[in-house]
C-alpha cells in the first residue's frame, strides 16, 4: 500500500468507494432485516474490475475501519483479502461474464469464507468454538451429529456463507453488466467486461 | 475572518489533554503493545485489570461515555456469549460444579477457560477501541505520511470514511424512495432480498460514475503532482520522553512473550 | 499570444462510432474571456477536456491533428503538471470537494499543500481567496456538509487559490438553485477583473453576453460559428446552430420586425435600455406608452410579453428577474 507508484488512476478512486460499499451493503442488509452479511460486495467488485492489489486493499482497509467500532473484526481481515484474490483470479478467467459461472463462483467464496473463517475463529478463540451466529449450527452439528468441533465450525460457517455469497455475486454480476463501456475501458480489468458489439467498433479503426 | 482559527495552524495542533496530545504513533505503540500483551498472557486477572485501566484512561481523555458504550456492548456480545458457549462446548475438562441454573450445571473449569479467552479478546479489543476513540484518523495518517507512507494511502483511508457517511445517507434515501414506489421491504425474506438489489445497484453505479469526475477534480488540485507536500496542520513530533515510553512498552511486550515461550518450553 | 492552439483537432472517444470533435481549429489568447455555447452533445465538454490535457491521456481514444498548450503538444504534457496549471471547475459541486479535509480552510489549502508551497504563504493566500469569494464565515465549517452553492464557491476558491493562468469553467451553475447561481456569477465577475484567461461553458446566455470577449458555438462536434461576442450574439442565424440568443438581442430583432429598428442590435439589458432611450429621445419622446418602455420595468414587461423566445421559467439576468410570460 505504501508504494503504489503508477497505480491506475481510476482504481485509486474506486478503492474508497469499494470500502464504503462493503459497509453500506451490510447496513442495508440490517435495514432490510436480512440474516446475511452482504459485506464483501465492494471487495469483489473492485477486485474483479481492478485486479489483485486494489481488491486486497479494499478488503484490508474495510476490516481496519470496521475495527474502529468492533476491533475483533481485525482478525478476519485475511478473509476479505482472500475474497479479493479469488475474485481477481476468476475475473481474469472471464467467469463473471456468465451467470452460471458466477453462481458457481459463489460456492468458492463460501468455501473460502467457511474455511479461512473457521481457521481464524479456531485460532483466535483458543482452538474451540467462536462466538457468533455460526455457533447456532456448529454446536448442534458437534453435539447431535457428532462431528469433530473444527469440521462442525467449518460446515456451519460455509453453510451460512452460501446464501450470502449467492446474493453477493449476483449483485456483482448485475453491476458488471450495467457499467458503461466508456468507464470500463479505463479500468485495468475492464476489457474483460466490454461487450463484443462495442469491441467491433474499436477494431473497425 | 476568524484569525484566531487561521493562526491556530501556525503552531502544533493541541487539545490540551495529556493522553490525546501524545503523538499518534506513541499512542498506537502503547495501545497495541498492551493489547497484544493480553493475548500473550491470556490470563483473566491480567486482561481484565487492563480493561479497567482502559475505562479509566478513556475517562481521563474525555471520551469515557462514548468508549464505555461501545466497550460494554462488546462485553455482552463477546464475553457473555462465549461464556455460555464454553459451558456447552468445553465439557471434557469439567470436574467442579460452580452452581446450577435451572438444572443446568455450570462448571468452574470451562468458566475459567472462557474467562481467559474473554480477557484477551476484550483486552485486545479495548486497546484498539481506546486508540481509535482518542486518535483522529487524519492524525494517524499524518503520522504515517511523516514515516514516508504515500498520500494516496491517506486519501484511501480518509476518503473511505467520508464515503461511508455519504453513501449511508444516499442508501436511506434510495430505500425510502423504493418503498414509496411500492417495492416490498417488509415482506418475507425473499421479498426483502429482492428489495436489496434495486437499493444497492443504483447506489454503487452512482458512486462509481462519480469517481471519474473525482479523479479529474483531485488532479486539478495537484493531487498527482509528485512534489514534497506542505502540511498546514502539524502535530508535535515524538518527544524524547515519548520515544522512551514507547520503547518501554515494546520491551515489556517482548519480555512477556519471551517469558511465555520459556514457560511453555519448561512445562 | 496564443495560449491554446488547436489545428484540425479531431477526437473520438474509445468504443464510439462518431468522433466527438471534428476538425476543430481555434486559437485561444492569453487574457481573453471565451464563451462556449451550443446544444447538448455538441462537443462543448469534449473541447474543454482537450484543453485541459485530459484528452487523450485520461479519456484514451484517438486524437488527430494538433493541440498545443503553452507551446507544447498536449500528447507530450505530463497530465499531473498540466492539470495543476490549468484550473478547472465543473458542474457537480459534490464531486469537487475532496472529502478528506474537515474544514473549508484546509480544503481550500489542499492544492497548495500538494504543490509544497511554504506554510505561511499558504495561510496568506487562502485567507485572501476566502475573503474574495466571501466564504470567510465558512472557513471552520465541514466542507462535506455545505449546500450545493456553498460547495461550488469552495470549489472555485480551491482552484483560484492555486492562481492558474487559465481557468476552464464547465457549466458551473447547471445544478445550482437561483441563489447558488447568483454566487457563481459574482465569482466570474471577480475573475474577469483579474485578467485571467477564461473559458466558460454556460447555457445562461445572458451571462455569456455580459462578460465574454469571444464566443464559440459548438454543433455536432465542430465550431459552427465563432467570433466577437457582439457579432455572434446579435445574429439570428445562431438560433439555427442550436444556441440561444440573449433576451435583449431578441428584443432588438423584434423591434426591427415591428418597423421600429434600434441603431444596432443590443445583447445586454443595459445596452437595450440605452438604445431604446436613444431612440425614444429622437422619436417617441412624446408618446406615453414608449416612455414606459424606456424604464427598466417597462422594458422587461414589454419584452416578456412580446418575445416568443421567452422561456417558461422567466428571465434571469444578473439578479434581475422578470416574470414568466403568462400562458397564452
Amino acid at each position: 500500500m505504501a508504494k503504489q507508484g503508477k497505480v491506475n488512476k481510476l482504481a485509486l478512486f474506486l478503492i474508497p468507494i469499494g470500502i464504503a460499499v462493503n459497509f453500506i451493503g451490510g447496513q442495508i442488509a440490517i435495514l432490510l432485516k436480512l440474516p446475511l452479511y452482504l459485506d464483501s460486495i465492494g471487495t469483489i467488485v473492485v477486485a474483479a474490475l481492478c485486479g489483485y492489489w486494489p481488491g486486497i486493499v479494499v478488503g484490508l482497509v474495510s476490516n481496519i475501519l470496521n475495527a474502529i467500532s468492533s476491533p475483533t473484526t481485525l482478525f478476519y481481515a485475511p478473509l476479505n483479502m482472500a475474497f479479493a484474490i479469488v475474485a481477481a483470479f476468476l475475473s481474469q478467467k472471464g467467469w463473471f461474464k456468465s451467470i452460471w459461472k458466477t453462481l458457481v463462483s459463489s460456492i468458492f467464496f463460501a468455501l473460502i469464507g467457511g474455511g479461512v473463517g473457521a481457521c481464524i475463529t479456531w485460532i483466535v478463540y483458543g482452538f474451540d468454538f467462536g462466538s457468533g451466529t455460526s455457533t447456532i449450527f456448529s454446536i448442534p452439528l458437534h453435539e447431535v451429529v457428532g462431528l469433530p468441533k473444527f469440521l462442525a465450525q467449518f460446515i456451519a460457517e460455509s453453510g451460512i456463507d452460501v446464501l450470502d455469497k449467492v446474493i453477493t455475486v449476483l449483485c456483482c454480476f448485475s453491476i458488471f453488466k450495467a457499467i458503461p463501456t466508456r468507464f470500463l475501458s479505463k479500468l485495468p480489468l475492464g476489457h474483460v467486461y466490454i461487450k463484443d458489439a462495442d469491441k467491433v467498433l474499436e477494431e473497425a479503426e | 475572518m476568524d484569525m484566531q482559527f487561521v493562526n491556530s495552524f501556525k503552531s502544533y495542533q493541541k487539545v490540551g489533554n495529556f493522553w490525546c496530545d501524545l503523538y499518534p504513533l506513541t499512542k498506537m505503540i502503547i495501545c497495541f503493545s498492551v493489547g497484544l500483551s493480553t493475548i500473550v498472557v491470556a490470563d483473566w486477572r491480567y486482561g481484565f485489570a487492563w480493561c479497567l485501566f482502559y475505562f479509566l484512561f478513556a475517562a481521563l481523555a474525555g471520551c469515557g461515555k462514548k468508549f464505555a458504550k461501545v466497550f460494554l456492548v462488546l462485553f455482552v456480545v463477546i464475553g457473555l456469549f462465549l461464556t455460555v458457549i464454553r459451558q456447552i462446548g468445553a465439557r471434557d475438562v469439567n470436574t467442579t460444579v460452580m452452581f446450577s441454573l435451572f438444572g443446568w450445571k455450570w462448571h468452574l473449569e470451562s468458566f475459567v477457560i472462557a474467562m481467559n479467552i474473554n480477557s484477551y479478546m476484550l483486552g485486545f479489543a479495548g486497546a484498539v477501541l481506546l486508540f481509535f476513540n482518542t486518535t483522529a484518523m487524519r492524525d494517524i495518517m499524518y503520522s504515517f505520511e511523516m514515516l514516508g507512507v504515500s498520500h494516496e494511502t491517506s486519501f484511501i483511508m480518509l476518503s473511505s470514511m467520508q464515503n461511508i457517511i455519504d453513501l449511508r445517507k444516499t442508501s436511506v434515501t434510495i430505500l425510502e424512495s423504493q418503498k414509496s414506489r411500492g417495492i416490498e421491504t417488509d415482506g418475507n425474506v425473499f421479498l426483502r432480498i429482492k428489495a436489496f438489489f434495486p437499493t444497492i445497484g443504483p447506489l454503487m453505479l452512482g458512486a462509481f460514475s462519480s469517481t471519474e469526475e473525482k479523479s479529474i477534480a483531485m488532479d486539478a488540485r495537484a493531487f498527482s503532482v509528485d512534489r514534497k507536500h506542505t502540511y498546514i496542520r502539524e502535530l508535535e513530533p515524538m518527544t524524547g520522553k515519548e520515544k522512551l515510553l514507547s520503547a518501554a512498552f515494546v520491551v515489556a511486550l517482548v519480555a512477556l512473550l519471551a517469558a511465555r515461550i520459556l514457560l511453555s518450553i519448561l512445562k | 499570444m496564443a495560449f491554446i492552439e488547436l489545428k484540425n483537432a479531431t477526437y473520438k472517444y474509445p468504443y464510439t462510432k462518431e468522433p466527438a470533435l471534428k476538425d476543430v481549429s481555434y486559437s485561444f489568447e492569453k487574457g481573453k474571456f471565451y464563451g462556449i455555447i451550443g446544444e447538448n452533445g455538441g462537443g462543448k465538454t469534449t473541447l474543454c477536456n482537450l484543453m485541459r490535457g485530459l484528452i487523450p491521456h485520461f479519456y484514451l481514444g484517438k486524437l488527430t491533428g494538433e493541440a498545443i498548450i503553452d507551446g507544447v503538444d498536449v500528447r507530450e504534457w505530463d497530465t499531473a503538471e498540466i492539470s495543476a496549471q490549468i484550473g478547472y471547475v465543473f458542474q457537480n459541486p459534490f464531486t469537487q470537494i475532496s472529502g478528506i479535509k474537515e474544514t473549508v480552510f484546509e480544503e481550500v489549502a489542499m492544492g497548495l499543500e500538494n504543490l509544497g508551497v511554504p506554510k505561511d504563504e499558504i495561510l496568506d493566500r487562502v485567507c485572501q481567496v476566502c475573503r474574495q469569494l466571501k466564504i470567510e464565515d465558512l472557513i471552520k465549517n465541514n466542507p462535506n456538509e455545505l449546500s450545493g452553492g456553498q460547495r461550488q464557491r469552495v470549489a472555485f476558491a480551491s482552484i483560484i487559490v492555486m492562481d492558474p493562468e487559465t481557468l476552464i469553467i464547465d457549466e458551473p451553475t447547471s445544478q445550482l438553485d437561483p441563489e447558488g447561481t447568483e454566487d457563481v456569477f459574482e465569482i466570474i465577475h471577480t475573475l474577469k477583473g483579474r485578467g485571467k484567461t477564461l473559458v466558460l461553458v454556460e447555457h445562461k446566455i445572458d451571462l455569456i453576453a455580459e462578460y465574454c470577449d469571444e464566443i464559440l458555438v459548438m454543433q455536432h462536434g465542430s465550431i459552427a460559428a465563432s467570433g466577437p461576442t457582439k457579432k455572434i450574439l446579435s445574429d439570428l442565424s445562431v438560433l439555427d446552430k442550436g444556441a440561444m440568443l440573449p433576451g435583449a438581442a431578441i428584443f432588438g430583432h423584434e423591434m426591427q420586425r415591428a418597423g421600429k429598428p434600434l441603431r444596432e442590435i443590443p445583447i445586454t439589458v443595459d445596452e437595450a435600455a440605452a438604445l431604446v432611450a436613444e431612440r425614444g429621445k429622437a422619436e417617441w419622446q412624446s408618446r406615453l406608452k414608449t416612455r414606459a418602455l424606456a424604464t427598466p420595468t417597462g422594458l422587461r414587461r414589454w419584452r416578456t410579453l412580446t418575445s416568443p423566445y421567452s422561456p417558461a421559467s422567466g428571465w434571469r439576468l444578473w439578479g434581475r428577474t422578470a416574470p414568466a410570460r403568462p400562458p397564452a
